[in-house]
């Protein structure tokens, strides 16, 4: 067989509006029945013990996380440490950006190809996270509310 | 430049490999785009009559962060387009770009080398198959390397003003040249054209982008301005070119529109005429503008269309005024497998002047629009 033979059927359907109908709804069912289940999760931010800061803005706090801004309001270098994708992270990314982590992804695919910015490293659990904010000046961080916070100081974060 | 490249290839030794291992120092990402194209006459953006799976782009970009202040990018690609003559028969992987980026303090940077130029929404990222929703850009507006510029040899500042707010404004300015080429006549060639190597020179352009309070929301307007060196031109002969362009990009959760108009002028003196110490330049005008809207059904399916229109005017005698210069309509459904997976179907329908299958100048066309499809299927992939 042609190997370009199932492309050719793939895109035959222009010619048959009848069966690219049926083709897209068929699409269309599969997808829906292959969409992620909402996250529940909370999150608690925390950061390194000696930043000058006790709260931020949702606002900011999505710039930071985007790279948007790179210090905090005291002018201290501030350094984001994301969590790998899962729920907490699904959380935190509706929560303060407002947008799915696939989205979020989407816009760090962008400023990569652009060479203009990679997304802030990520840890693989709390204990992770806690580890890299206790030992990095500025770093800022999100757990769940299980996690045991030690040598590190909660952020509260405003509307 | 040389240093730059040096630099980075530094970075490619085993110990900067081995670096990127265990400090992350050096960080290496890549697309891929595979398609198939299928066109209703002759060859149109690369697609053919039977039907052709040489259509791909290809990128490995190499990120080296020597420190928080100093960043070396290097992205090599390699590009097919079908069987249409895109670019000149030239080397299978070129340098897309190589950079070394200063940050000079925490709202602006400095770069030098070969600069990927930030032209409208897509030009920095006009290869990417998992950011475009479809296979090829819309012509109108990303004419491609005989108009405009993907990258320039030069040097760029950029700065964000009011980064706090919520209206921040992102300023790029950038100066440079770069290598594009023409095409002239050759009976000896494929297609009867041969691409004769030409040079930009003295580009100057300018890129804002206005974030909004409205999440995803930002708007556009940019600039640029050079000068074309032609080994076609007559000696003497003097041709400018300029650009200037506004974006509108909404990108939200679920619905996507974006929106760009651009105005090129191209304005030639010829240099017998200088010579004899008076001016009869040729001038053109071409509008172009797009607009793309799309919805995401479901986190995974989207479905988006695109309508695209050029007119030109100009006294060149060649080609007559055209409101319809160019319109184009297409459809495309995305199937998102994962951020970094998708697949894309797509169907074009254009009656244009323009010869589709042909790198041509935005000036450049028939005497009358004839109507072309073109269906493409493309799986793109990203790390």
């Amino acid at each position: 067989m042609d190997y370009r033979e199932p492309f050719r059927q793939l895109l035959s359907w222009s010619a048959r509006p009848r069966s690219w109908t049926r083709g897209l709804l068929a699409f269309v069912v599969l997808a829906l029945s292959t969409s992620v289940p909402a996250a529940s999760q909370q999150v608690v931010m925390v950061v390194h013990p000696a930043t000058n800061v006790t709260s931020v803005s949702k606002a900011e706090l999505s710039k930071i996380y985007l790279k948007r801004l790179r210090s905090w309001t005291s002018g201290e270098h501030v350094a984001p440490v994301d969590q790998i994708p899962g729920p907490l992270r699904e959380t935190f990314s509706r929560e303060v950006h407002g947008r799915s982590v696939i989205t979020i992804e989407i816009f760090w695919k962008r400023m990569i190809f652009s060479g203009r910015a990679v997304p802030p490293p990520e840890a693989g659990n709390d204990e992770a996270v806690l580890e890299f904010v206790r030992s990095t000046p500025g770093a800022v961080g999100y757990v769940s509310p299980e996690a045991t916070l030690r040598g590190v100081r909660r952020l509260t974060v405003t509307e | 430049m040389a240093l730059c490249l040096a630099w980075a290839f530094g970075a490619f030794t085993p110990q900067g490999l081995a670096a990127a291992e265990t400090s992350e120092e050096l960080r290496i990402f890549g697309y891929l785009t595979q398609a198939y194209g299928e066109s209703s006459a002759g060859s149109i953006r690369g697609a053919t009559e039977e039907g052709t799976t040489d259509l791909r782009n290809v990128a490995v970009q190499f990120r080296w962060e020597k420190s928080e202040r100093d960043t070396v990018v290097v992205q090599l690609s390699h590009e097919k387009r079908g069987q249409a003559p895109f670019v000149p028969e030239g080397d299978e992987v070129e340098i897309d770009w190589a950079f070394y980026e200063l940050r000079i303090d925490e709202q602006s940077t400095l770069k030098v080398g070969r600069l990927n130029v930030p032209l409208g929404i897509y030009n920095e990222v006009r290869d990417v198959g998992t950011l475009l929703p479809f296979f090829d850009l819309p012509i109108s507006f990303y004419n491609g390397v005989l108009s405009s510029a993907e990258t320039v040899d030069g040097i760029s500042i950029s700065r964000t003003f009011a980064a706090r707010s919520q209206w921040p404004l992102d300023a790029e300015l950038y100066h440079g040249g770069w290598d594009t080429y023409q095409q002239q006549l050759n009976s000896e060639k494929k297609f009867n054209l041969e691409s004769i190597e030409a040079r930009a020179e003295d580009g100057l352009g300018l890129m804002l982008w206005l974030e909004t309070p409205i999440s995803g929301l930002r708007l556009g307007a940019g600039r640029l301005n050079w000068r074309l060196d032609s080994p076609l031109n007559e000696p003497g002969t003097r041709e400018r070119w300029e650009s200037n362009h506004l974006s509108l990009d909404f990108t939200g959760e679920r619905w996507m529109l974006r929106a760009e108009r651009r105005r090129w002028r191209f304005d030639q003196d010829f240099g017998a005429f200088l010579k004899l110490g008076f001016s009869l330049p040729a001038r053109a005008q071409r509008d172009g503008f797009y607009a793309q809207l799309g919805r995401w059904l479901t986190p995974k399916i989207g479905l988006f269309g695109q309508y695209d229109e050029a007119k030109l005017k100009n006294n060149l005698g060649l080609l007559p005024d055209a409101d319809d210069f160019h319109t184009a309509r297409a459809l495309s459904l995305n199937y998102r497998v994962r951020p970094d997976l998708l697949v894309k179907i797509e169907y074009h329908d254009a009656d244009t002047r323009i010869p589709l299958g042909l790198p041509v100048s935005p000036m450049e066309g028939g005497q009358s629009p004839v109507n072309v499809t073109w269906t493409i299927a493309s799986l793109s992939v990203s790390f």
